[in-house]
């Protein structure tokens, strides 16, 4: 499905040339929901734009069902860290925003969109604007506009990044609820190990500096999962601390070191 | 009293924010306000003329200006003024509404073409073009398009400077959201970078309207035979202050009306702001 092969981004800053991301290799089934967690400045994101085709890298490729990524792919949904709504829209118009530019008819939109407010929650809220919106519901509304051009593979940057500890919980519950139904392939950054863990099926470890890939670890937990269940899962702790400690072997914290 | 409005406040948020909410239940005070304010400043000029704490003769008084008022509407050369004068404010405003929004979009979509403007649009922008005014009823005479071209010169330069900036400052993460789901780059133009730039317009706009005003006011005073400004300055000519005096009441009124009718429409298009659309 995706096949990411030796790729490299250089950054220069004043201090020289370096490597974003040195020499990355990664594959992707279709229906395989893969983490990629490491140290902020690890170039997990910088990978994720360069799958996107938002970035190119400066050696290796990207293919997407065999075709070589370079531009936004029709085939690719990305969802961000921060809120990216745009705010003079209602939920509804931003959930039918992809449609639109894609040129749908809006009568076509009207009920694909209903739907999916349907399946994120949000029925009710179909006519607010952004501002009015919880951190957990802006997140849900998001994901409804992403799933509305149906992507064959989902891009996610930290898409819980910012929400509160339980927020959190109850949208990665949802995630997983919505694949149930919707079987993407995800391709998911975060630095939260925990987060990794529980929704996927591989977790793909980076250093940073440069930005390589350590490890790789396949999470043993069945499906259907629950985000509360799995944490306290008896098999949790040890992936959980095999997989600390493929990002710092040393024991020391990663700002320490930096 | 505090507990109760923390009661009510966890219970209803929007009971306490409608308690905050002048157009909620505090619309009545403020027109209250309003109207006792206006009554205190108008029975204390009144009074200052009648007991001679100052002169009539510099001042007028709201009885005299008030009688001039009614004079010259049941004349009809009120009618006639304001006429004149709200036509070359409204049709200043919009021509350079108009094209210094559009100048100010085409010259935020591109990128070479600002750089090579960038030092025309400062020079002309740095000319005071109140001392244009003259120039202007050489080229367009004394009729209302000398004034229209004063007011439209100056709000052209607000305008176009608002809407450029606006959609330059555009969110760097809305436009590669929108280009992310597949949006062009006409798209990211049309439906991101300038709705993103309204709030930016409409602050342009609303400097603008009274910019219109005074640039109409300036045509008026250098050639013009009818206008609220050729009447201000035929009073002050003959000394009649209380012409002068009548005059600028009409002006702070238009200057009211015309700013009460943008505040309307930003709260239509800015509905989505949380300031605005409580």
């Amino acid at each position: 499905m995706l096949e990411i092969t030796n790729v490299r981004k250089y950054f220069s800053t004043p201090q020289g040339r370096f490597a974003a991301l040195d020499d990355i290799s990664l594959k992707v089934r279709e229906g395989e929901f893969v983490s990629v967690v490491g140290p902020s400045g690890c170039g997990k994101s910088t990978l994720l734009n360069i799958v996107a085709g938002l970035d190119r890298p400066d050696e290796g490729q990207v293919l997407l069902r065999g075709q070589v990524v370079r531009d936004v792919s029709r085939a690719t949904g990305y969802t961000f860290q921060q809120s990216t709504l745009l705010p003079w829209r209602t939920v509804r118009a931003n959930v039918g925003l992809g449609l639109e530019l894609r040129g749908v008819s809006a009568s076509e939109r009207a009920g694909m969109v209903e739907r999916l407010l349907v399946q994120v929650g949000l029925e009710q809220f179909g006519d607010v604007h952004p501002y009015q919106l919880s951190g957990g519901m802006a997140k849900r509304a998001e994901i409804a506009r992403v799933l509305a051009i149906d992507p064959e593979i989902l891009l996610m940057d930290e898409p819980f990044g910012a929400l509160d500890a339980q927020t959190k919980i109850a949208m990665q519950n949802h995630l997983l609820h919505l694949l149930q139904n919707f079987k993407k392939t995800v391709l998911f950054i975060t630095h939260d190990l925990e987060e990794a863990l529980i929704l996927s099926d591989r977790v793909i470890t980076m250093r940073a500096r440069p930005g390589r890939i350590r490890g790789e670890h396949v999470i043993p937990l069945e499906r259907p999962r629950d985000a509360r269940q799995a944490r306290l899962d008896r098999r949790f702790p040890e992936v959980l601390r095999a997989i600390w400690e493929d990002i710092e072997p040393s024991g020391a914290p990663a700002e320490a070191r930096a | 009293m505090s507990t109760q409005v923390t009661a009510a406040t966890a219970a209803h948020p929007r009971a306490f924010l409608s308690a905050l909410d002048p157009r909620r239940g505090g619309m009545a005070q403020i027109v209250l306000g309003r109207v006792l304010l206006f009554a205190a400043l108008v029975t204390l000029w009144q009074s200052a003329v009648a007991y001679k704490w100052m002169d009539f003769y510099f001042v007028s008084s709201p009885a005299a200006i008030a009688g001039r008022l009614v004079a010259l509407t049941a004349s009809g050369r009120l009618f006639v003024h304001v006429g004149v004068t709200f036509s070359g404010v409204v049709l200043g405003f919009l021509i350079g509404a108009v094209l210094g929004v559009g100048t100010g979009m085409a010259m935020a979509a591109g990128r070479l073409v600002p750089e090579i403007l960038d030092p025309f649009i400062m020079a002309l922008y740095g000319l005071p073009r109140v001392a244009l005014a003259p120039l202007f009823v050489v080229w367009f005479g004394i009729g209302i398009w000398s004034k229209v071209a004063v007011g439209a010169s100056i709000v052209f330069f607000l305008c176009l400077f608002s809407t450029y900036s606006g959609m330059r400052l555009t969110d760097v993460n809305l436009l590669q959201a929108v280009k992310a789901l597949g949006g062009t780059q006409r798209q990211l133009l049309l439906k991101v970078r300038v709705p993103y730039a309204v709030p930016w317009i409409i602050a342009g706009l609303k400097s603008s309207v009274g910019m219109a005003l005074i640039g109409t006011i300036v045509g008026e005073f250098i050639a013009a035979s009818r206008g609220i400004g050729w009447y201000i300055s035929y009073a002050a000519g003959s000394y009649d202050t209380t012409g002068v005096m009548a005059g600028l009441v009409v002006l702070g009124a238009m200057s009211v009306a015309l700013n009460s009718a943008l505040r309307r429409l930003e709260s239509r298009l800015l509905n989505w702001k949380p300031d605005v659309a409580l």
